[in-house]
């Protein structure tokens, strides 16, 4: 499909990624444009990333209409979507249940959760004309370790894997597939903060038991993009950790 | 947008899907046609299909961008239990106004 303007399309291959200014959606889109990728990301400040094959765009993804705004616009830049990579989300500091606020629960919910969904949504639709694209959603070590201080968060990102999970159902008739990436501990700026005592503690508790890299996330991520990942659908790849 | 260029541009949608095959017979766009509901000829995914694709025609013939926001839609025709050419029509006559 479909009538409207597959002319003029690149290349190479078109990947959308959320929350490229920093962490491992920066890392992330690094790679990819690295691998010969075109990627337009986004991030609720300025690109943080200089190369031609990359288009930034200042986007709250928490924001219904911003989001369809700008995967038009990716659209129509592009003409198509072949891989997303839902990334954005926020981790806040460890709060045990009875400490954590409503503001800080609406805030993870609108943003992991709603945000994920918004911008899964629109990309979908890009796709389901297409009838092909990969999906790639973001959770966490945190669902699989049940740790303390995460209720918030980890209700967050375990509804991205059902989120995930059933979107690959409905999407599997239009060839799209849709899976889930649970990265362990990535040296990123925001873990560095919480000093040596927090990430050692972290690391112990994994069954792999250093961080990864981010060409190990970009493995599992290549991975799931792979023409052949074809019948790879509704899976969750925990990085570091039995599940 | 007249209302008769929407159907025009559903026509084309239905007629695009047909030559892609995403749907096996011809569709042929009347005010009574029903998009969604009981006798429609879409099943879920050919739904979204069509609106995507519906969404994308509108926006090229008016150079504005609009998006076809299925709730709106319903709340536009909440008296009747499935959605005819005809109130996708209105509906796209309004956001285009």
């Amino acid at each position: 499909m479909t009538g409207i303007a597959e002319q003029n399309a690149p290349s190479e291959p078109v990947m959308v990624i959320t929350g490229t200014s920093k962490g491992i959606g920066n890392g992330i889109a690094r790679y990819f444009l690295a691998n010969g990728y075109r990627v337009a990301g986004c991030s609720r400040g300025a690109a943080t990333i200089e190369h031609d094959n990359y288009f930034h765009s200042p986007v709250d993804v928490s924001s219904e209409e911003q989001v369809r705004s700008w995967v038009r616009t990716v659209k129509t830049r592009y003409k198509r979507i072949d891989v997303l990579v839902c990334n954005a989300g926020h981790a806040p500091a460890n709060l045990l249940m009875s400490m954590t606020s409503g503001a800080v629960l609406t805030d993870l919910l609108q943003v992991n959760i709603a945000g994920s969904y918004f911008v899964c949504r629109e990309v979908s639709k890009v796709m389901v004309l297409q009838r092909s694209g990969r999906i790639i959603t973001t959770s966490s070590m945190a669902v699989g370790l049940h740790e303390e201080g995460t209720s918030a968060y980890s209700a967050s990102k375990s509804a991205i894997v059902e989120m995930t999970k059933i979107m690959a159902k409905e999407l599997a008739p239009a060839g799209i597939t849709c899976n889930v990436i649970a990265p362990s501990m990535l040296m990123t700026d925001a873990v560095e903060i919480l000093g040596a005592d927090i990430i050692d503690r972290a690391l112990s508790k994994l069954t792999i038991k250093r961080t990864v890299t981010l060409e190990e996330v970009g493995n599992v991520i290549e991975f799931f993009a792979a023409p052949r990942s074809g019948c790879i659908t509704g899976q969750v790849i925990h990085m570091g950790l039995v599940c | 947008m007249l209302k008769s260029r929407a159907f025009t541009l559903m026509q084309e949608s239905f007629d695009s899907m047909q030559r892609s095959g995403m749907i096996n017979e011809a569709i042929t766009v009347t005010p009574a046609t029903v998009i969604l509901g009981t006798g429609s000829t879409l099943d879920s995914l050919g739904f979204v299909t069509f609106i995507s694709d519906l969404e994308e025609r509108v926006s090229a013939a008016t150079g504005k961008e609009h998006f076809l926001v299925l709730t709106d839609i319903h709340e536009a025709n909440s008296d009747q239990a499935f959605l005819s050419a005809d109130a996708l029509a209105s509906y796209i006559e309004q956001i285009t106004q």
